[in-house]
């Protein structure tokens, strides 16, 4: 679905809870990316956050119904990225996880934790909230200045 | 951005690259994890990683990479990403991970260069043998009455409970628990090997069950028979299938062992890469208020009733850890327990077999206490068996069989009554 809002367009995907729905995303992302001449690192950029994201919502959320349970709505303002995810399952606060300990020894070191810090520090900001029994998380990411290619 | 993945395998003389092409995301990444099962199932033991034309990472498939490092470096191997692209460079970068996983720490390589005491190279295979403590013993208790079995008519007259510390490997029918009363719903097959042991439950749950020795907490098993085996073993033997590309039989394996010890009857442990166990496990408990005593448990069609075996190998990617005893003159009180374990019947012996995940063994000298424990803390166990040899010549599934392993063995120089303690 396309909603021509102005300046920004709003975009919107509704997945289940399955995470052979991964394919689907990325294609949508890609499509996106592809007809709004995102810039390739901001594009890349852009699917490893909304995978994380995702991907944690279907392994860890317990959405139930798995239907239809997780959205994503991306909009564009100039090289404004503005990504909102929401998903059904339980509240989390991806927020609340502590930074992952990035200097300690591959044997004591906790995977765990490393997809949201992925997150932070490839989008320029992140919100949480929960609204309506739903998790809501927006993500936004300026791209102006990245073109250079991967 | 394309999607899937396309992994390409390089042999090199000491090591293999796999050539992965696509995207190493959330979903792909299950696929590139079992890539690399499978070499490490051929006994490779340095993998390079060439991600050139990978395009795409994420956190999923950092943990592959991480998971790859930790199990080839925990062998004594050595694990490295190569060439990454850009894309995947910049997410290690930012994980924190690149000096690790570009190959910049290499693990200490210990195993390998131990000496050994004899290799043999018999139709492709490869054993080497280390000699542990010269003098080291064991002394070999069977007890119960494994005639009532037939009939499954074990009652609380039979059964004894077992204390199992580290020094001693044993295995029978029993249950974890103290007293008939407590085990009589449970009585399947255990095996206890260093403070571990292993219970398959016959309630009807099939999960098989285990205690792990811990400070003062030594595992007990209520036995309606077994045998038990007390000391240390004399050597330790590494056995290799992969030069021929054939899995090594069973029988292979205990015929190298039995040539260390001519005439002798031994105490045997192994834990092995297993390319497939050939066995069965009750499935009733065989004790009389279970239906026993009427009819014969190894008769058709009441052997399906009460046993569970499938002519084809099972755990067929897993780890066992086995243990048992061979002799060709068997005591008095041993001799009813022993049973041609062999295909063609010409070694007598009594093995069971506990199935865990597949993870490779380290190569070369390895300690038999964290070896097990090892399967204990992080194997996942998945079933416990009594190995059989099947001599049918049509269909016959013929005998276990793994890729590669390690078996302690010795010789049992006393043999203690059933009235004796060990």
């Amino acid at each position: 679905m396309t909603l021509n809002t102005g300046s920004s367009m709003q975009e919107h995907l509704r997945l289940n809870a399955d995470v052979a729905e991964l394919e689907r995303l990325m294609a949508w992302l890609d499509d996106f990316c592809e007809r709004h001449q995102i810039p390739e690192e901001a594009h890349y950029h852009l699917n490893i956050a909304v995978e994380e994201i995702v991907l944690n919502a279907i392994k860890h959320g317990r959405c139930s119904p798995a239907q239809g349970a997780i959205g994503i709505g991306l909009s564009l303002s100039g090289s404004e990225l503005d990504i909102t995810i929401t998903d059904t399952g339980i509240p989390f606060n991806p927020l609340d996880a502590p930074p992952p300990n990035l200097t300690a020894s591959l044997a004591d070191r906790p995977i765990g934790g490393l997809g949201i810090h992925l997150v932070r520090s490839l989008m320029d900001s992140i919100e949480y909230k929960r609204e309506g029994g739903e998790n809501r998380l927006r993500l936004r990411k300026d791209f102006a200045g990245t073109t250079r290619p991967l | 951005m394309a999607s899937g993945m396309e992994i390409i395998k390089e042999q090199r003389t000491n090591e293999v690259v796999l050539k992965v092409s696509g995207r190493l995301d959330g979903y792909w990444a299950n696929h590139l994890a079992e890539a690399i099962h499978d070499v490490m199932r051929e006994g490779v033991h340095n993998l390079r990683l060439n991600l050139a034309q990978t395009f795409y990472v994420s956190s999923g498939g950092i943990r592959v990479l991480v998971e790859a490092y930790k199990e080839f470096v925990g062998v004594g191997g050595t694990f490295a990403v190569v060439y990454p692209s850009p894309g995947v460079k910049q997410v290690i970068d930012l994980a924190g991970l690149g000096p690790l996983l570009y190959g910049g720490v290499r693990p200490e390589v210990t195993a390998a260069t131990e000496p050994t005491v004899e290799r043999t190279e018999t139709e492709g295979a490869v054993f080497e043998t280390y000699n542990l403590e010269p003098s080291a013993t064991l002394a070999c208790r069977a007890s119960g009455r494994p005639g009532l079995l037939p009939d499954a008519a074990f009652s609380g007259r039979e059964c004894e409970i077992l204390t199992l510390p580290k020094d001693v490997f044993a295995l029978g029918l029993g249950a974890l628990g103290e007293g008939f009363a407590a085990c009589r719903d449970r009585f399947g097959e255990f095996l206890a090997v260093a403070g571990n042991a292993a219970c398959q439950p016959t309630d009807g749950t099939n999960f098989p069950d285990y205690l792990v020795a811990s400070g003062t907490l030594v595992p007990k098993v209520t036995a309606l028979y077994g045998i038990a085996c007390r000391g240390g073993f004399r050597k330790l033997m590494r056995f290799d299938g992969s030069p021929s590309g054939v899995p090594l039989p069973f029988s292979a394996v205990l015929a190298q062992a039995r040539r260390q010890f001519p005439g002798t009857c031994l105490g045997l442990t192994l834990v092995t890469e297993s390319a497939g166990l050939l066995g069965a496990s009750l499935k009733r408990p065989p004790v009389a208020a279970h239906g026993g005593s009427a009819q014969h448990v190894f008769a058709h069609p009441e052997i399906r009733r009460w046993l569970s075996f499938s002519p084809e190998r099972a755990f067929t990617r897993s780890v066992a850890l086995i243990a048992g005893v061979v002799s060709d003159d068997p005591p008095p009180n041993l001799a009813p327990l022993l049973r041609p374990i062999t295909p063609d019947g010409a070694i007598k012996g009594h093995f069971h077999a506990a199935a865990f995940g597949y993870h490779p063994l380290p190569k070369g000298r390895i300690e038999l206490l964290p070896t097990i424990g090892r399967l204990f803390d992080t194997g996942g166990l998945q079933g416990i068996m009594h190995l059989l040899a099947d001599d049918r010549p049509a269909g016959g599934g013929g005998e276990s069989v793994f890729l590669r392993g390690a078996c302690w063995f010795g010789p049992i120089d006393r043999f203690v009554s059933q009235e004796e303690t060990l």
